[in-house]
């Protein structure tokens, strides 16, 4: 709808008073009462038609903002960064919101506020401190009390919208910076405060000034004429139209407050198009152009947007800078004409360049894995009609710095991949789902290597083989029962043979092809050793791994025979994510969310996603789990990580490799994230990479850049270290040899104590019968 | 010898036995906060015998059945159902809390007490994800859903406060009796009289 300048207004006037003349003096009265009967429809049309209109609004997303409290861990760049991706302006002093100043050991920023699902968040001037990585001080500018806690406005991430849209962010009068509202009525519509909708001086002043200047310098619209114009009148240019569109400015006029005109006004103007969208109002306009808001403006920037009014394309500065350029130092000569501006400070601002917003507006098709999840878990309570068209603001729960760590990590670690195996090239990929542990919220989301909008979300759908991801639930199946097992109990690593009800023989091996004899529960969940778990799986039976899986919230099938035991279920990354959460979670299980609330178009809460929890393991079997994870780490198959993050120590993690290493899987946590990463090949031909080496980088890539804290590792009561024998039969008696330091359940804590008496040559002791005889 | 050594050994076993019966205290005439014994060790305390000097009935059942938790048999006598019971005072000071938190509970107790329930959980919920092992934060929301009349939730939430509680303290002594309280509105008579048993006394 790109708008080109006004005809002149002469002709109106003229015409109007041909007409009524002519009128009165050919048709007499009849004519008069019908133009007044035709006013007064009109003026009844269009004063239904303003009451009734409702602007479309999308509905608009934003990710988790920002919570700076004393003891964050945090740095001034990280801050920094957050803020400038915010589309705060680094300035030398901040003055006033959406500013700040970054510095070696502090942070000066003026914060903006925000009106979030629980209160709405003031602007702020702060400054604050870092000492020893960690946010140490949050002093206000204004010599208050320091403050603990300080939210900053949430990132926005998309938006929902019909397909072709309108689209605006609305602002009220009183959201209107001064200098703006009289700039636009001294370039625009300088008696707008007086006239009744239509301005005949300013018809005439415009017609006066054209005649001089020649060609078309000045229209006489009103803003309310042009308001009407833009609500409900077609492009033609004819007299009629001219005729209806003051008509009308008038009976809006009749019955509305200037206030709500100038208000409808600055929401309604055109000023611009962006692809399929139409760029509405001043509030949009300001952050399409420069990525900031209204408020944030500086006066040359303004100047600019009014500039726009009579041509957004015409003017548009991303396409026609020069000419841009021109139309805002006319703008600001008018306002130095007007006297809102001295000439020196004209002068000084028509001298500053255009700086426009740069980069994609919103990242278009960027977090599309995660826009995906909230679609669907939206679709089941929302109609697409009301999110397209209700104006609703979402709270999520991604985290915009782990998702850019997870991306990048992903990216370099697939890169890494294929380097390495020439015959996979470009047909590895991978998902990533990082969630926080205690409440379930999903952080990051990667269902794509390179994060293409529209794809497959892997995260979300793609069901693989979990292989050896199944092992810790049999383990932890078997330490729910202490009186049988603890985590030194001895298994029988050796080859066996099952047959199945079909008579189909079943050899399975190990990684390594070896066999490793007697093994220690920790020892062998460590190794992932095949055997080992399948001798466990036994003694727990299948009926009993069965029912914990479904304790945890596991719906799908499973199979009724041992490989159950070695992972042969299908699962996408996300449902792997919810079934560690509780391991993670001391036992007890938060629903994994990615929404936190959802407020409507007034910010009235609509929906809340609180905390929800449910305890699905005691404290005890967990925790033992968690421990035996952490030996995975520190001496098993993902030992590599511990090399690469010694600080972060300890941390609980489990590799997965499926059948022939089609599918390389790594679930690790600490004590506030938790990541499960799968590398493959969507055609499920062997990849040649085992968990360590391939779904591991990149979980430790990703890691590494955002920062864990180790796993907690604080006992539960009921739980104690105490040293064992290696085969975790008896407590290892004071001196010997061979004991091994142990978590156990000390609710059945073995009662014998291995006693090392210097060698007897006689026959077997007392202990050593009574040992004998109750294993 | 094999006799022998196995008679010696129940011998020695009778001697540790079983924990004694948890003494029966009425709430009401001890008005101030109630130290606790220490949990047991061997096996959970049986049931507090609701009249005056019958033997204890129906211990709870072995745990040593593998896969199978144990369900405590409701005690016999009266029928008459327990009442929910008031909470412990709670202790008096905390400890030096994390300023963003202490700005957030002060912040949960202003909504709180203007009837604003979900304004307060959502301040509680932000404080805790700043404090994740802050007990007293999770018991204030395990209050919350039971004034919200979540039960379960209620119940989940004070277990979960009680993981990082010390035992034997005043807050673990007010979410076993938030836990019973629960425990009671979801109709689970004896899981409530566990509960108010481990808070340190039966219910009247």
């Amino acid at each position: 709808m790109a708008d080109a300048e006004d005809p002149p207004e002469r002709g109106t006037l003229a015409t109007i008073g041909a007409t009524l003349v002519f009128a009165l003096k050919h048709l007499g009265i009849w004519c008069l009462l019908a133009v007044v009967a035709y006013w007064a429809w009109l003026d009844h049309e269009v004063i239904g038609k303003f009451q009734a209109r409702r602007w479309d609004l999308p509905t608009r997303i934003y990710a988790a903002p920002l919570e700076l409290y004393v003891g964050l861990t945090s740095s001034p760049a990280k801050v920094g960064e957050v803020l400038a991706a915010l589309g705060y302006r680094r300035v030398r002093e901040p003055t006033g919101p959406g500013q700040y100043q970054p510095g070696e050991q502090s942070v000066n920023l003026h914060s903006r506020g925000f009106v979030f699902w629980d209160g709405a968040e003031q602007p702020r001037a702060v400054s604050v401190r870092f000492a020893g990585g960690k946010v140490s001080a949050i002093t206000p500018g204004d010599g208050g009390a320091e403050i603990g806690l300080l939210r900053l406005d949430p990132p926005e991430i998309g938006r929902i919208h019909a397909s072709s849209f309108e689209d605006r962010l609305l602002l009220s009068v009183a959201e209107l910076p001064a200098f703006f509202t009289r700039a636009l009525i001294a370039v625009e519509d300088r008696r707008f405060e007086e006239h009744i909708g239509v301005d005949w001086l300013g018809i005439v002043r415009a017609m006066w000034v054209n005649l001089r200047r020649g060609g078309i310098q000045q229209g006489g619209s009103t803003l309310t004429q042009q308001l009407v114009k833009n609500l409900f009148l077609t492009r033609e240019r004819t007299v009629t139209r001219k005729l209806n569109e003051a008509m009308m400015a008038i009976s809006i006029e009749r019955a509305y407050s200037k206030r709500e005109i100038l208000e409808t006004y600055v929401n309604e103007v055109f000023l611009g198009q962006d692809g399929i969208r139409a760029v509405h109002g001043f509030g949009l306009a300001a952050q399409y152009y420069f990525g900031r808001p209204l408020s944030e403006l500086g006066v040359a920037e303004q100047a600019l947007l009014i500039g726009m009014i009579r041509g957004p394309s015409h003017y548009n500065p991303y396409k026609h800078p020069e000419r841009a350029l021109a139309r805002r130092n006319d703008v600001l000569l008018r306002l130095q004409n007007s006297g809102l501006l001295t000439p020196g400070q004209a002068d000084r601002l028509r001298a500053v360049p255009l700086a426009l917003r740069e980069g994609t507006w919103r990242g278009r098709g960027r977090y599309s894995a995660f826009l995906d999840l909230l679609r669907r878990q939206l679709k089941r309570e929302y109609r697409e009609a009301d999110l397209q068209t209700a104006g609703l603001k979402i709270f999520t729960t991604l985290d915009i710095g782990v998702q850019h760590a997870a991306e990048k990590a992903v990216l370099d670690g697939i890169a890494a991949l294929e380097r390495a195996r020439p015959a996979s090239k470009n047909k590895l990929q991978a998902a990533l789902v990082i969630s926080d542990p205690q409440a379930g919220d999903i952080k990051a989301l990667i269902g794509d290597r390179g994060g293409a909008p529209g794809g497959f979300n892997r995260a979300l759908d793609a069901k693989r083989q979990i292989g050896s991801l199944m092992k810790p639930f049999v383990y932890l199946a078997a330490l729910a029962q202490p009186t049988r097992f603890n985590v030194l109990s001895e298994l029988q690593d050796e080859a066996r043979t099952y047959r199945s009800d079909t008579g189909k023989i079943w050899a399975p091996k190990n990684y390594d092809g070896e066999y490793h004899g007697p093994v220690s529960m920790q020892d062998a969940l460590a190794r992932s050793l095949n055997l080992a778990t399948l001798d466990l799986g036994f003694k727990v039976g299948i009926p009993t791994v069965t029912a914990t899986l479904r304790k945890f919230g596991y719906k799908g099938s499973m199979p009724n025979y041992p490989a159950l035991f070695l992972g042969a279920i299908d699962m996408p990354p996300y449902e792997v994510a919810q079934l560690y959460q509780t391991i993670a979670n001391d036992g007890f299980r938060s629903p994994l969310r990615a929404i936190r609330a959802i407020v409507d178009a007034n910010n009235t809460p609509l929906q809340r996603y609180g905390l929800k929890i449910e305890r699905v393991v005691d404290a005890p079997t967990a925790f033992l789990t968690r421990y035996l994870l952490t030996q995975v780490v520190e001496r098993g198959t993902a030992r590599s990580l511990a090399a690469i993050m010694p600080a972060a120590l300890p941390l609980a993690g489990k590799t997965g490799t499926s059948d022939d290493a089609r599918d390389s899987w790594f679930v690790g946590f600490g004590s506030d994230l938790l990541g499960v990463a799968w590398v493959g090949r969507d055609d499920n031909k062997p990849a040649d990479l085992t968990g360590a080496t391939g779904a591991l980088r990149i979980w430790t890539e990703t890691m590494r850049a955002v920062g864990i804290s180790p796993v907690n590792m604080e006992p539960p009561p009921n739980v104690e270290w105490h040293r064992l024998t290696a085969d975790g039969r008896a407590l290892s008696g004071a001196g010997c040899p061979g004991g091994v330091l142990a978590p156990v359940n000390i609710e059945h804590l073995p009662q014998t104590v291995q006693s090392c008496a210097p060698q007897v040559p006689a026959g077997p002791g007392a202990w050593s019968t009574i040992k004998e005889y109750l294993n | 010898m094999r006799l022998a050594a196995l008679g010696a050994l129940t011998l020695l076993g009778g001697c540790a036995g079983n924990q004694t019966t948890a003494p029966i205290e009425d709430r009401r005439s001890k008005p101030e906060v109630v130290v606790r014994a220490p949990l047991p060790v061997a096996k959970p305390a049986p049931l507090p015998v609701r009249k005056q000097g019958s033997p204890v009935a129906n211990p709870l059942p072995d745990v040593e059945s593998p896969a199978v938790r144990a369900i405590p048999i409701p005690a016999p006598g009266d029928g008459a159902p327990l009442a929910p019971v008031d909470l412990p005072p709670a202790a008096a000071a905390r400890g030096t809390p994390v300023p963003a938190v202490a700005e957030l509970l002060a912040k949960a107790d202003q909504s709180s007490a203007q009837g604003q329930l979900d304004a307060a959980r959502a301040n509680l919920e932000r404080a805790v994800k700043i404090s994740p092992r802050d007990a007293e934060l999770w018991q204030r929301l395990a209050m919350l859903s039971y004034t919200q009349e979540d039960w379960a939730q209620a119940k989940a939430l004070a277990e979960r406060s009680n993981s990082f509680a010390v035992a034997n303290s005043v807050l673990a002594a007010r979410n076993w009796t938030l836990i019973g309280n629960a425990e009671l509105k979801l109709g689970n008579q004896s899981a409530a009289a566990d509960a108010f048993d481990r808070a340190g006394g039966a219910a009247p």
